[in-house]
């Protein structure tokens, strides 16, 4: 039992870095971008390729992987998703166009790499006894960053200037840009921050369990799930729905078996999606309908 | 020649389904990636119905497009009102739904297994050989949508689902039930949807659940994109151009884990490079004006 506790804090982690790395591009582009799902793995086939193949250190791997990501991500956002944006294309443009990112990125790590499963051997390294259960070196270090994480993106948007110019660019964007603020700027300010903590999320999810081009889209629809259960735009929201979104697939995973855990967890997203679109702490439900 | 034949029931098989979606994507702006599953339960309400009760397959294929019809409309009137990031987000959950039921109700669907021996729609095959038949049926099947979508962006109620594309709070503010013509529209795609499943079991007479996923979805979507959203034949050029476009690959002569690759590649960069550069699609300069009539 504490074991699965402790395995349950560890996809929560993970769920509430993918989700705060989401939201953070999500408040300032408002549209759900698929190619964050490729921003999560290419940090880790980076870091992968750096350490393998040209002998760096996995930290510095995992930094340099992070930074690539978020220069892929920044690339991206400011050739393709800022001019949809400034064109007042239809809203699903960007959308649209993320999707074929989210195609063009999996498929491209799939021709480099491989489809395979790659091992970073990292998991087996040091494994310590917490009250009771079993974590390794990367499971623990998952925790801390998800707690440092929450509490530096909530200081970072609640306190620092550059993360007001992020809110006030999400909250109102024609009053922003009355005001002299530059929205692709502040957007893309948002867009390497938020990739930045996606490759992280993505090194140690996969030093913990491995690394698959798909990869990136599982801890995704997770990290999305969370947000969406939680309301989108709430950090303290986005921590209950990670740990929600972790019971439950670890708790179907304990009492069904594996094969139910996305069902039911779709499932809840559905009621939610229906019932109740703003989440448990979003703040109206006008957020989500017409 | 048997290769050609196959090839072009494929093209009408897709085809089938990007008009269909196109109804929902291009004339009512309701982006939905549910579509696999549409295409799905229809494969599957044939099949199981043939190969389990033994009826003919193509009461199983009716009954398999009223239950999606019925389906659609109920999922879309409760997601009638969502924005639309949240509508994208919900019938992507109901495609991931269906899959993973696809694949863990094993004593139903038999999981990854799949269901073989399903029966061809093929009936006179002393006369004409079945795949000449399949074909028809393909492109016969394919014309009857066709029309039907042609027919309705025509008539008041297509009228109705363009102003809902434009504006559907006004639409709503003007006295029409958008939630009503957005689930009918739902329906209408679905069922042809499932249709077009029934087809596809029929012709491949084998069905696992690989074939009704999310990349299935967003592949019809692209299609619809990449020929034109809401233009008349756009979804169809792009169906036989996505379907084509990758046998070239084959001809080359590339192994086939490297040649999905390279396809899914193709058609990324070529939704994104539409989106971006012709966001009418290719077809989208020939009628410009089609969309303002």
């Amino acid at each position: 039992m504490p074991q699965l506790l402790a395995n349950a804090i560890v996809t929560s982690a993970i769920y509430v870095l993918v989700g705060l790395s989401f939201s953070l591009i999500y408040t300032t582009s408002r549209f759900f971008n698929f190619a964050h799902a490729g921003y999560i793995v290419v940090a880790p086939y980076v870091a992968y390729f750096l350490a393998r193949n040209l002998g760096a250190g996995w930290l510095l791997a995992f930094v340099t992987g992070a930074i690539a990501g978020a220069l892929t991500a920044i690339a991206l956002d400011a050739f393709i998703f800022q001019l949809l944006v400034g064109r007042q294309s239809p809203s699903t443009a960007p959308l649209l166009a993320s999707l074929g990112l989210f195609v063009v990125i999996q498929a491209t790590i799939a021709l480099v790499f491989g489809a395979a499963s790659l091992s970073f051997g990292l998991g087996e390294g040091s494994i310590y006894e917490v009250l009771g259960a079993r974590l390794t070196g990367v499971q623990g270090a998952t925790i801390i960053a998800a707690i440092v994480g929450a509490a530096m993106v909530w200081l970072f948007l609640q306190r620092s200037t550059r993360g007001k110019l992020i809110r006030a660019v999400g909250c109102d964007r024609e009053l922003a840009i009355a005001y002299g603020i530059d929205p692709v700027k502040v957007s893309l300010m948002a867009t390497g921050v938020g990739a930045a903590m996606a490759g992280i999320v993505g090194c140690l999810s996969a030093a913990d369990i491995g690394l698959t081009p798909t990869a990136g889209f599982q801890l995704l629809l997770g990290g999305v799930v969370a947000m969406v259960i939680g309301g989108v735009g709430s950090t303290p929201g986005l921590l209950l729905g990670a740990i929600l979104v972790a019971a439950v697939e670890h708790g179907a995973q304990w009492w069904f078996s594996s094969a139910w855990d996305r069902l039911i967890l779709f499932g809840i997203l559905l009621l939610f999606l229906l019932f109740r679109p703003a989440g448990i702490l979003g703040r109206s439900s006008r957020a989500a309908s017409v | 020649m048997p290769y050609l034949l196959h090839l072009l029931i494929l093209v009408a098989i897709y085809a089938t389904l990007a008009v269909s979606l196109d109804l929902l994507v291009g004339h009512t702006g309701m982006v939905s990636l549910a579509h696999g599953a549409f295409f799905g339960i229809g494969a599957y309400a044939a099949a199981l119905l043939a190969v389990r009760f033994g009826l003919p397959i193509w009461t199983g294929a009716l009954i398999g497009m009223v239950g999606a019809g019925t389906c659609a409309f109920l999922v879309g009137f409760a997601t009638a009102r969502l924005r639309d990031d949240y509508f994208v987000i919900a019938t992507f959950s109901l495609q991931l739904v269906f899959t993973n039921l696809c694949e863990n109700l094993l004593s139903i669907t038999r999981g990854p297994l799949g269901i073989s021996g399903i029966p061809s729609l093929a009936m006179f095959e002393e006369i004409v050989a079945p795949q000449t038949q399949m074909l028809v049926i393909g492109l016969g099947f394919l014309g009857v949508v066709w029309l039907i979508v042609y027919r309705l962006a025509k008539s008041p109620f297509g009228r109705v689902l363009h102003a809902i594309r434009e504006d559907d709070v006004l639409t709503r503010a003007l006295g029409k039930d958008d939630r009503y013509f957005k689930s009918a529209a739902f329906a209408v795609s679905a069922a042809a949807a499932a249709g077009a499943g029934a087809i596809y079991a029929s012709y491949t007479s084998y069905i696992d659940p690989s074939a009704f996923t999310i990349t299935e979805a967003i592949l019809v979507l692209s299609m619809v994109i990449i020929g034109g959203a809401g233009r008349t034949w756009g979804p169809v050029i792009g169906a036989a151009v996505l379907v084509l476009l990758p046998e070239l690959l084959r001809l080359i002569g590339l192994p086939d884990a490297v040649a999905s690759n390279v396809r899914q590649l193709l058609y990324g960069v070529a939704l994104v490079g539409i989106v971006m550069l012709r966001p009418g699609g290719v077809v989208g300069w020939t009628n410009v004006h089609e969309r303002v009539r």
